[in-house]
């Protein structure tokens, strides 16, 4: 075989390979358009920060109303972070853990996370986000922000 | 309903400036209107409000707010003070509904205008039709809200 023909062969050969390894492009979903158009909220790319009306009942409300007093008491140390802040609690977790699960659902567009040193140190919760969140968690937690100076 | 009509009348001449009550507020969006919670005539204020826009021919715009909503707080602050946004806002009939007691009246009315989250804008048209896409979730920053304000009709 010449080396032209070597060649060709070559290119047919990978041509092929690579027919069968494109992967393929995702279908768009049935509907798409005409959901698009009947979308009933339309919500900012990235999403714009709100709170969600529907999650607490009016007791639950209470509920969390009285947690805050604790969480108020229970910080010990707030620091500003580049996209967000971190909190440090005292003592136990577990009206936290309600306080937090609250948050989360009245304040769905920001993230949490949460992390418990060893020997039983303090817990530190970072809330953080994307743009536009620190000052939106500036004013949600400003009640426990430790401002310095 | 012929009193409440004409008040309604007199509210849209003369909307009550509610960021005047402090002299050293900035200049915001006054709201024509504010329905508090538990307000058992809620539904038909709004009724009265909405048929009194649409005779003169001026859409509405609902402002759905609560004193515990961090995102409305900065609306109010960052949003509603733009001068862009202030000047827009008044071809509108402004409408404040207060959700933070979260009763029965005023999840009527959320429920009514799609409400989903606080804040939420919603608009009525000049021709007195609910412009569902129009409705904005969340903070919305005053670049946004000024050309969302301008192509209300």
């Amino acid at each position: 075989m010449t080396r032209p023909a070597i060649l060709f062969a070559l290119l047919v050969v990978s041509t092929a390979t690579l027919s069968l390894t494109r992967t393929p492009e995702p279908a768009a979903p049935a509907g798409t358009a005409r959901a698009a158009a009947d979308a009933p909220v339309r919500i900012g790319v990235p999403p714009r920060h709100y709170c969600n009306m529907g999650f607490f009942t009016p007791e639950g409300l209470a509920r969390f109303d009285a947690l805050v007093q604790k969480i108020v008491a229970a910080v010990t140390e707030s620091e500003e972070l580049e996209n967000g802040y971190l909190f440090k609690f005292s003592g136990q977790f577990r009206e936290a853990g309600e306080w937090l699960d609250g948050v989360r659902g009245c304040c769905p567009t920001i993230e949490y996370s949460v992390a418990f040193s060893a020997q039983g140190g303090p817990a530190t919760l970072r809330i953080t986000g994307g743009a536009g969140a620190k000052e939106f968690i500036r004013e949600e937690f400003r009640k426990i922000i430790h401002e310095k100076g | 309903m012929l009193a409440g009509f004409v008040l309604v009348a007199v509210g849209i001449v003369l909307p009550w400036p509610l960021a005047a009550a402090s002299p050293e507020a900035k200049p915001s969006v006054t709201w024509s209107f504010t329905l508090a919670g538990n307000d058992a005539a809620a539904a038909s204020k709004i009724d009265d409000i909405l048929a009194s826009a649409r005779a003169a021919r001026r859409p509405v715009m609902i402002d759905f707010t609560a004193g515990w909503c961090a995102a409305c707080r900065l609306l109010d602050r960052n949003t509603y003070t733009d001068p862009e946004v202030i000047r827009q806002a008044g071809r509108f009939v402004t409408l404040r509904v207060d959700a933070t007691n979260g009763d029965d009246a005023t999840g009527a009315l959320a429920r009514r205008f799609g409400v989903q989250g606080l804040p939420t804008v919603a608009f009525v048209s000049s021709r007195g039709a609910v412009l569902a896409s129009s409705r904005i979730l969340g903070l919305v920053d005053a670049t946004t809200l000024a050309r969302e304000l301008r192509e209300i009709p």
